[in-house]
C-alpha cells in the first residue's frame, strides 16, 4: 500500500487501474458458446430419443415398415452426429456465438482463437475424452445389465462425470480462459448424486436422472457465468466511459 | 519530475491500453461499444498507438465481414508499466504539496460564487 492510500480514500485513477481486471472477467465469462453447444446437444438427444421411441413403438405394434424406416433414420442420425461432432459442431457453435455477440464485438483471452488446444495437450485431451466415453458406456451398460440398481445410475455416473468436468475446467483455467462459474456444473452434479444416495426424492427415472443433471446443471452454470459477464460489461462500460465516481458530473456544482 | 509518455497519458488512449492489457485481443466493435467514441475518433487513437508501436492491428474476415482486432505489443505493455510507475513516483513525492493545497481548494469551493459566474 502506498503512503498516500492512508490519506486519500479513492484516487481517480483507481478506476482506470481496474479496467484490465474487469476486461478479463468479462472475457472469461462469455459463455454463450457453451449455452449454444448445450442447446445443440439437447436437440440432438431429443432427436435420438424421439426416433428410438418411434422405433420401439412401431416394433411393438407390428408396423414393420415404419420400424425399419425409423431404425434407418436412427442409424443415419447416428452417423451424421459423429460427423457433426468432429467436423461441423465447432464451426456452427462459433458462427452462432459470433452472431449473438455481434453487437458486443469479439474479445480473446490467453490464447489465440486458432490453435486450441495446444498440440502438446491435444493427445492428452483425446485420451481423457476416450476414457470418459468408455466410462459412460460402461457405467450405463452395467446399470442396464442390473449390475447395480438403476436408481443409482446418476450417483455412479458422478464418479466419472465430476472428475471429467473438473479436469476440463482446470485445463481451461490453466490457459486463463474458462469461467470459474463452470465449476458449478460438477459441484451441482456431485450434490445431486449425494442427495440421491441419501434418499432424497429427486429421482426422475434412470434416463432423466442422467440427462437432466448433465445438461441442466451445465446450462445453469453457463447461464450464471453469462449473467456475471453482463455485470462485468456494465462495469467496464462505466470505467471505459471515464465516469469517475469521486468527481461530480459536468455542470453540477458541489 | 518524471516525464509521462504523451501517448499513454491521454485519457482515452490510457483506457484503450488498459483494456487491451487485460485481454489478448479485442476488436473494433468491442472497443467502440465500451468507450462510447465515434468510429473516426477510435480509429485515429488506434492509429496513433500503432504508429507508436504500442498496438498491433490485425485485419481479418469473419465470413464476408471485415474485422479489425487490436492487441497490445510488448512495447505497449512495457510503456504502460512505466507510465504507472511514473504516476506512483509522482504520487509519492506529492504528499508534501497535496495536503497543503487541499484545504484551500475546499474553502474556495465552499465560498459562494458570484451570479454572473454561475450563468
Amino acid at each position: 500500500m502506498t503512503p498516500n492510500a492512508d490519506t486519500e480514500a479513492r484516487r481517480p485513477d483507481d478506476e482506470v487501474r481496474e479496467i484490465p481486471k474487469w476486461a478479463r472477467r468479462y472475457a472469461q465469462n462469455r459463455t454463450l458458446p457453451v449455452l449454444v453447444g448445450l442447446v445443440i446437444s439437447i436437440a440432438g438427444f431429443a432427436m435420438f430419443a424421439g426416433l428410438s421411441l418411434l422405433t420401439a413403438w412401431a416394433y411393438l405394434f407390428g408396423l414393420r415398415v415404419l420400424a425399419i424406416a425409423s431404425m434407418t433414420a436412427l442409424c443415419a442420425l447416428f452417423a451424421f452426429w459423429i460427423w457433426f461432432s468432429f467436423f461441423g459442431a465447432a464451426r456452427l457453435i462459433d458462427r452462432i456465438s459470433q452472431w449473438l455477440y455481434r453487437r458486443e464485438g469479439s474479445v480473446t483471452l490467453g490464447i489465440p482463437q486458432v490453435g486450441f488446444p495446444p498440440k502438446a495437450e491435444h493427445k492428452r485431451l483425446l485420451l481423457v475424452a476416450f476414457v470418459y466415453m468408455f466410462c459412460v458406456f460402461a457405467g450405463v451398460g452395467l446399470g442396464f445389465l442390473r449390475v447395480y440398481p438403476l436408481s443409482l445410475i446418476q450417483p455412479v455416473s458422478a464418479l466419472y462425470v465430476v472428475p471429467f468436468l473438473c479436469y476440463l475446467g482446470w485445463r481451461l483455467r490453466a490457459h486463463r480462459i474458462g469461467s470459474p462459474f463452470m465449476f458449478l456444473w460438477p459441484t451441482l452434479y456431485a450434490i445431486h448424486a449425494v442427495l440421491i444416495v441419501a434418499g432424497a426424492p429427486i429421482s426422475m427415472g434412470p434416463m432423466l436422472d442422467m440427462f437432466v443433471p448433465t445438461f441442466g446443471y451445465g446450462f445453469l452454470a453457463a447461464l450464471a457465468a453469462h449473467l456475471y459477464s453482463r455485470i462485468a460489461l456494465r462495469r467496464l462500460r462505466h470505467l471505459g466511459a471515464g465516469s469517475d465516481s469521486g468527481q461530480p458530473a459536468q455542470g453540477v456544482r458541489p | 519530475m518524471t516525464d509521462l509518455d504523451p501517448h499513454v497519458h491521454q485519457p482515452t488512449r490510457l483506457r484503450l491500453l488498459m483494456l487491451l492489457s487485460g485481454v489478448d485481443s479485442a476488436d473494433f466493435t468491442f472497443l467502440l461499444g465500451l468507450l462510447g467514441l465515434t468510429k473516426g475518433n477510435l480509429s485515429s487513437h488506434m492509429t496513433r498507438l500503432e504508429e507508436a508501436g504500442y498496438v498491433k492491428i490485425a485485419k481479418t474476415f469473419t465470413g464476408k465481414i471485415p474485422n479489425t482486432s487490436y492487441s497490445l505489443t510488448p512495447t505497449g505493455r512495457a510503456s504502460l508499466k512505466r507510465y504507472w510507475r511514473a504516476i506512483d513516483e509522482i504520487r509519492q513525492t506529492a504528499p508534501a504539496i497535496v495536503p497543503a493545497r487541499r484545504p484551500r481548494r475546499r474553502q474556495a469551493v465552499a465560498r459562494p460564487q458570484p451570479r454572473s459566474a454561475e450563468t
